[in-house]
């Protein structure tokens, strides 16, 4: 399905954040070392996903709103699978960074208004930077 | 089991309306009924006014500070239920989720406005106007407002008054649409939660009856309504009559001129979030496209291209990009425009009539619709549809095109797509029209400036929002004193 309104893209990204809390919390179970990097990851997810609705909530008014193309949803699904140990839970977890951060980036460009553009960019930057630990650790 | 019935808010209690007359209240994209609202009588009307009178005494007396408290309480309520309300917006209304978004940000901006009544009340003075005399303007609350609401956005217009007549000390009551009375209920649930003495905000829901009862009511000082022009006008009329202060926002027929030196794809944009935003049920609604010289052939084909590609359907789903119409009356009068602008001769070029929406069956759903070759005079140009229809009119300069906006009996609103600021400035200054847009499909004023109105859009003197809603909710007065 297309994210083809301000709307349809936020909320995607609030139930991504939510994703990605989900499955840091499950990772950090049996991520061994790495338990408490993905412990932090969850807290900072749900952080995150706040931040997406305070976006959605003060940034829409009807000048705005115009219909949006180019984003398919399915190409940004997280579908995350359930870690199983440390190193799987490493595979996933810069799988979906990766994703993430593909989304943000091109995403972001398609919403016409500057607060949750520039929101989108700092999440990308995030998910840049933990991808950076993430394959740190998996050396 | 029955859908339960919305009950008035009167001094500070819930209370059942004992009137017969009821009417479903109905999601126009599913058809379900969600409650039953009564048709309040004049006796409920005149409860309502008399505990907003004595409420009034003692409210006028409470700083403005104290007023202006009780608008940060609201606004916070507002926000911590803000999806709740937009949900409950699509379900009455019909319009997407991200417009009820807006609605509701929208609302709390005139909130956000009232919060800041110490200042905006302030009045001034001078000393020695004579020698040893001194004068001071000051602004004064006058005692108890009414507010006639539409169906089109029921979180929002309620909300352009209230807010800031409560705030100046003013007392209140609501009439929402008995189409769509549920998103007022709700910020009543939130608005018994700003410590606001009883009396000081009231709801009766209604029709023409309880309308009737406020306007004649001589304890209502003021009536703000917005509607339809035709009502408008009987509404000014009568309550100006009763010795009210009035002011009513009618309908419009707003022209959107595209010069051809405008940026195709950004105006394409704007021009479908004016056209069929809300499903074109707003009163800034963009419904005629005039089209200058070589830009129609390139503009009409983008345009119908992307009017063709919105996809329609129940606005609880995120990408739903255009809602029902909220009534089958409403379906009916658009489906009958479309009809008649075949009739008068303009070319149906996309017709909202063939979109389904196999989902929701009962909907009221119209697509977009476009007609070429529109000529001023037709019908689908000179009329108020209220739908997602837009005419397109082909003129050869711009000042035909200024000519041709100048046409319309309604002045509400009325925007220029240009990359040339000599246009964009003449456009702005010789348009009557309230609302003026360059480059920006909807003209909609934020909280801090008036909502604009013109010719057969706008009766009265003081608009909704801004400097003007302190100037409608207080009255002046000017005091010289000596002292020996």
């Amino acid at each position: 399905m297309s994210l083809n309104t301000f709307g349809a893209i936020v909320t995607f990204a609030i139930d991504l954040e939510g994703a990605m809390q989900r499955f840091y919390e499950e990772a950090s179970a049996v991520g061994g070392d790495a338990a408490e990097t993905f412990e932090n990851y969850a807290k900072k997810s749900a952080k995150r996903r706040q931040r997406l609705i305070a976006v959605r909530q003060d940034n829409v008014t009807e000048m705005v709103l115009e219909p949006i193309s180019g984003l398919n949803q399915i190409d940004y699904e997280p579908n995350a699978a359930t870690p199983t140990d440390r190193a799987s839970a490493l595979a996933e977890a810069i799988r979906l960074e990766e994703r993430a951060e593909r989304f943000y980036t091109n995403a972001g460009p398609k919403l016409n208004v500057t607060e949750p553009r520039r929101a989108f960019q700092k999440l990308a930057q995030e998910n840049t930077e933990r991808l950076v630990e993430l394959r740190d650790l998996a050396r | 089991m029955s859908a339960k019935i919305v009950k008035n808010y009167i001094n500070g209690s819930w209370v059942a309306s004992k009137s017969s007359r009821k009417q479903p209240v109905l999601n126009p994209a599913t058809g379900e009924t969600l409650a039953e609202v009564p048709l309040s009588t004049a006796a409920e009307v005149d409860r309502a006014v008399q505990a907003a009178h004595e409420a009034f005494q003692e409210w006028r007396t409470t700083p403005p500070y104290t007023r202006a408290r009780s608008m940060f309480k609201f606004k916070n309520l507002m926000e911590e239920h803000f999806e709740e309300l937009s949900r409950l917006v699509v379900q009455e209304n019909g319009k997407t989720i991200d417009e009820a978004r807006g609605e509701v940000r929208r609302s709390i901006e005139n909130i956000e406005l009232a919060a800041g009544i110490p200042q905006q009340m302030m009045g001034y003075n001078l000393e020695d106007v004579a020698q040893g005399i001194d004068e001071t303007a000051l602004r004064q609350p006058i005692g108890v407002f009414a507010a006639i609401n539409p169906f089109n956005f029921p979180a929002m217009v309620p909300l352009w008054f209230l807010p800031v007549g409560v705030a100046c000390g003013n007392t209140f009551i609501v009439k929402p649409s008995p189409l769509t009375p549920l998103s007022q209920e709700f910020v009543f649930r939130l608005l018994e939660d700003c410590d606001l003495p009883d009396g000081v905000v009231n709801m009766i829901n209604g029709d023409e009856e309880a309308v009737n009862a406020l306007i004649d009511h001589p304890d209502v000082r003021g009536i703000s309504f917005v509607g339809s022009t035709k009502v408008a006008k009987l509404v000014y009329e009568r309550a100006t009559r009763n010795g009210k202060r009035v002011q009513a926002q009618g309908g419009a027929k707003n022209h959107m001129v595209v010069m051809p030196d405008a940026d195709l794809p950004k105006t394409i944009g704007a021009i479908i979030g004016s056209a069929y935003g809300c499903a074109g049920q707003r009163c800034l609604a963009g419904s005629v496209m005039v089209t200058v010289g070589d830009a129609h052939k390139p503009f009409m084909e983008a345009l119908a291209d992307a009017a063709s590609k919105l996809r329609v359907g129940y606005g609880l789903e995120e990408t739903t990009q255009m809602g029902p119409v909220v009534t089958q009356q409403a379906l009916n009068r658009v489906c009958t425009y479309i009809e008649r602008g075949q009739t008068e001769g303009a070319k149906l070029v996309l017709d909202g009539r063939k979109t389904q929406v196999k989902e929701h069956p009962n909907g009221n759903f119209v697509g977009p619709t476009i007609f070429d070759n529109a000529k001023p005079g037709m019908s689908i140009v000179t009329d108020e549809i209220f739908g997602p229809v837009l005419s397109v009119i082909n003129v050869p300069d711009f000042e035909s095109a200024i000519d041709t906006v100048e046409l319309s009996r309604y002045g509400n609103a009325a925007s220029i797509f240009t990359s040339n600021g000599r246009y964009a400035r003449d456009f702005k200054y010789r348009v009557r029209a309230g609302n003026i847009g360059v480059n920006i499909g909807v003209a909609a004023p934020i909280a801090t400036f008036p909502f604009g109105g013109m010719k057969d859009s706008f009766f009265g003197d003081l608009h909704g929002q801004g400097p003007d809603a302190i100037n409608f909710f207080t009255d002046r007065k000017v005091v010289i004193e000596r002292w020996f």
